[in-house]
């Protein structure tokens, strides 16, 4: 091949890569990316793989230009090598962005320089390419809030050096604010709310005799009574105060909720980070073993549960802390399924990454790159299942309370208090809603807790998605 | 297509086997008499004591009960396959034809949950994906909410208010007393035990419009939480596709909106939801034992919720292994749909 014919392919190589790398310029422009599993932090990575093949591309160059263009070539070498750098070691967008459009100025400078020498012409921005118009990188926008590459390079002309980037908008503070959003806070006020109600119970509630757990009966009589001195919610079937029960139902909801949901947590994420860390046979052990779990459908299994075991052993707590931890225990074992799947789809993406193969390859350690690279992205996604998760514990716990299979007579529970209510639910013939108070305020609660968590669970969720606004 | 299926089918003895598994090693738990006494024909006899101990015993040498637990396990894995799943002392009679008897009624319940259900999550999840931001998007994001936090009996518990106690349009339970008089007649053809169907199949219309009105709260209070999850994961489907480039391009080739909808969109946008709704069918088999307690079905969920009351142990493993087959064959038959719709899977 002719020298001639070999310098252009070398040009043409370099000009598809500052083409790739504009675009990613003026992608890098809009805006920072907001979470790691967003396809728009590749371009991060991708940004900084082209402005090395860039730099390989110049140096290709270089080896076939004429003897007088090699320092133009050298010094654009250089330059491009320091941007790159500057970029892979950027901790701020802006900074970041700036030094690709460096990068992208010093190729189109050089390329401008001599290929009118050799007869080359540049690929123009045409908009079947991307749509985007022909613009000289004076004009190109740099990042959100500085403005233009040509009043960088103007400013740095003035003072003799690079440009100090002010930390306008860093991506932490962005990412807080996108947490006020009207659904997140309302899930959190309600959450709030019960937490007060059950922090203070004994006061609202000043429980009758040493179990606050069971509700305190005024008598004995079967009709339910409605709200009147004494009980500002009214009594139940027995006669069964309503608003005790109601506000010691919180501690059981956020005890049954907090502690299924940390449980299962604790083992999905142990299961995921080994079934996804070590691959191989391990991996496609767990897999399948995790696989036969997700044949238990948690209700009949817990179900099963119940019918195993409590008449022995573990029913011991049931008395202490109204609270049958069978139940609590079978919600753990038959539930950690998907965060296991979550956390082992993390632990799969981190590891694909270019900068743990680069880790490894520099001598890191498995414990290392465990340490520094994979765990800080294993809850990618955890919060948001923690928290849709906790709201529907407590329903399916006061599920189980419902159908009688847990919690005794008289249990300070939301779901049992619904299992004695439910006779009154039919009402009189004269009136169909007479005894609301048995069985709405049970309602009312159940609803809100779950109603209040599933708004953090979808909040969360939108605020951590950047393509939702 | 083929190797797929059997690559599919080759794991699922695996799966089957580690079910089984687990299934054992709670049954292990239970002391050895309370298992062999799962076998235990019950009578109406009184048993003398002697009596009882000869058949435990006997129970326990058939099913190898004293010998090392690899034997014990693989002799109850036997035994389920030969269709000896134990005798309930409740029912008076062996589990799996007890199962099988309540099964129609739960079927019935199921299928005329998922079906509505998935129509419904589709056709409004695909509507809210194409109006985004408009009127009709919110109320069905709205709905799909409060659809997922509402507890389902709760929700149950005051549909059966309203419109049973206050209103009497729709009651509780299968059939009314005039139908139920009509389907245990004997010019009545049960064929499958769906009432519905066999209403059909008899050509018994009013009998038919009787099921359908009982079926119809169970059915919603069943479903609401599954549709609620189809209809999200449909509609954010659909907008992913939508972003798609093939969809701009069928679009700048000048395609009609609606073909451009079903030749490219609604077929990509269904893969998620095909393969979550063989996840959903766990759900919707734990939501069907408070279902039919709130609304007094005579189906296995009830039945098993009131063999944990009364601790009947035959049952209660019976019902495990039934529900687990289910799931283990609904999740295949999905898998096998989800290969059907998407060629990757099945060419890699």
């Amino acid at each position: 091949m002719s020298r001639r014919g070999e310098l252009h392919r070398r040009l043409v190589h370099l000009d598809l890569h500052r083409h790739s790398l504009r675009l990613m310029g003026q992608k890098l422009a809009a805006g920072p990316a907001l979470s790691s599993t967003d396809s728009s932090s590749l371009l991060y990575e991708r940004a900084l793989r082209f402005g090395k093949d860039c730099s390989d591309a110049l140096r290709l160059v270089g080896e076939r230009l004429n003897s007088e263009d090699i320092d133009a070539c050298e010094s654009t070498v250089s330059r491009v090598d320091l941007a790159v750098k500057r970029a892979s070691q950027a901790r701020e967008h802006t900074v970041f962005a700036a030094n690709i459009w460096r990068v992208i100025a010093a190729v189109e400078q050089f390329l401008e320089s001599i290929a009118a020498k050799y007869d080359y012409t540049t690929l123009a921005e045409s908009p079947a390419l991307g749509g985007l118009p022909v613009a000289g990188i004076e004009s190109a926008p740099v990042g959100p809030g500085f403005g233009r590459y040509g009043e960088v390079v103007a400013a740095e002309l003035q003072i003799g050096k690079p440009v100090p980037f002010p930390k306008l908008r860093s991506m932490r503070r962005w990412r807080l604010r996108r947490m006020l959003r009207p659904g997140l806070l309302l899930g959190v006020i309600i959450v709030l709310a019960f937490a007060v109600v059950a922090i203070a119970a004994p006061i609202l509630a000043p429980p009758d005799g040493d179990d606050p757990y069971t509700m305190p009966r005024a008598s004995y009589r079967i009709q339910p009574q409605p709200p009147g001195p004494g009980h500002p919610l009214g009594t139940t079937e027995r006669s069964f105060d309503v608003f005790h029960g109601l506000v010691w139902g919180t501690h059981i909801a956020f005890r049954i909720g907090l502690s299924v949901t940390i449980g299962r947590a604790l083992i999905g994420v142990i299961v995921g980070v080994v079934a996804g860390y070590y691959g191989g046979w391990l991996d496609a052990a767990i897999m399948r073993i995790t696989d036969a779990f997700l044949a238990f459908p948690v209700v009949p299994a817990t179900l099963v549960m119940l019918a195993f075991f409590s008449p022995r052993g573990l029913g011991r707590f049931a008395a202490a802390s109204g609270v049958d931890s069978i139940i609590i225990l079978s919600l753990i074992l038959f539930g950690w399924m998907q965060y296991a799947r979550l956390v082992r789809g993390n632990v799969l993406l981190e590891r694909s990454k270019q900068y743990v193969e680069a880790a490894t390859t520099l001598g890191a350690r498995g414990v290392h790159i465990m340490w520094r690279h994979i765990l800080p992205n294993v809850p990618q996604g955890l919060f948001v299942l923690i928290a849709s998760d906790i709201g529907a514990m407590v329903v399916l716990a006061a599920m189980f309370t419902f159908l009688g299979l847990s919690g005794r007579t008289g249990l300070a529970d939301w779901g049992w208090m619904l299992n004695i209510g439910r006779n009154w639910i039919i009402g009189t013939p004269s009136n169909a809603f007479q005894y609301w108070y048995v069985y709405l305020p049970p309602i009312a609660a159940i609803v809100l807790f779950s109603a209040g968590w599933n708004l953090i669970g979808d909040g969360l969720r939108d605020a951590l998605d950047p393509r939702v606004r | 297509m083929a190797p797929y299926v059997l690559r599919r089918l080759l794991v699922l003895p695996v799966i089957i086997f580690l079910v089984t598994l687990i299934l054992f090693s709670f049954m292990w738990q239970l002391p050895v008499e309370l298992r062999a006494r799962i076998y235990v024909p019950h009578t109406n006899r009184f048993l003398l004591p002697s009596e009882e101990a000869e058949l435990v015993e006997r129970s326990i040498r058939i099913h190898g009960l004293d010998r090392p637990w690899p034997v014990q396990y693989l002799a109850w894995v036997r035994s389920l396959a030969r269709g000896d799943w134990g005798h309930s002392p409740v029912w008076q009679q062996p589990v799996l034809e007890g199962l099988l008897q309540r099964a129609p009624a739960t079927a019935e319940l199921l299928l005329a949950s998922m079906v509505p259900c998935g129509l419904l999550a589709i056709s409004l999840g695909s509507l809210a994906a194409r109006h985004r931001g408009s009127f009709p998007d919110h109320i069905i994001r709205a709905a799909t909410f409060l659809g997922w936090a509402f507890p389902s009996f709760v929700l149950g518990l005051i549909l059966m208010n309203v419109f049973y106690a206050w209103l009497g349009w729709l009651p509780p339970e299968r059939l009314s007393l005039w139908a139920s008089t009509v389907v245990h007649s004997d010019q009545f053809h049960s064929y499958t035990g769906l009432h519905t169907v066999d209403a059909l199949l008899n050509l018994d219309l009013r009998v038919f419009w009787d099921a359908i009105r009982h079926l119809i709260l169970p059915a919603i209070c069943l479903a609401l939480a599954e549709w609620a999850l189809l209809a999200r994961i449909m509609r954010s489907s659909m907008l992913d596709i939508l972003r798609q480039d093939y969809v701009t391009t069928a679009r700048s080739k000048g395609a009609p909106e609606r073909q451009v909808f079903a030749r490219h969109v609604r077929r990509n946008a269904l893969l998620p939801v095909i393969s979550t709704g063989g996840v959903a069918i766990s759900m919707l088999v734990s939501g069907v034992v408070v279902i039919e307690n709130v609304f007094n079905i005579n189906g296995i969920g009830r039945a098993a919720a009131d063999a944990m009351a009364s601790t009947d142990i035959p049952v209660a493993v019976g019902f495990a292994v039934f529900t687990c087959a289910v799931t283990v064959v609904a999740s295949l038959v999905a898998d096998l749909l989800y290969a059907f719709a998407d060629p990757r899977v099945r060419l890699y």
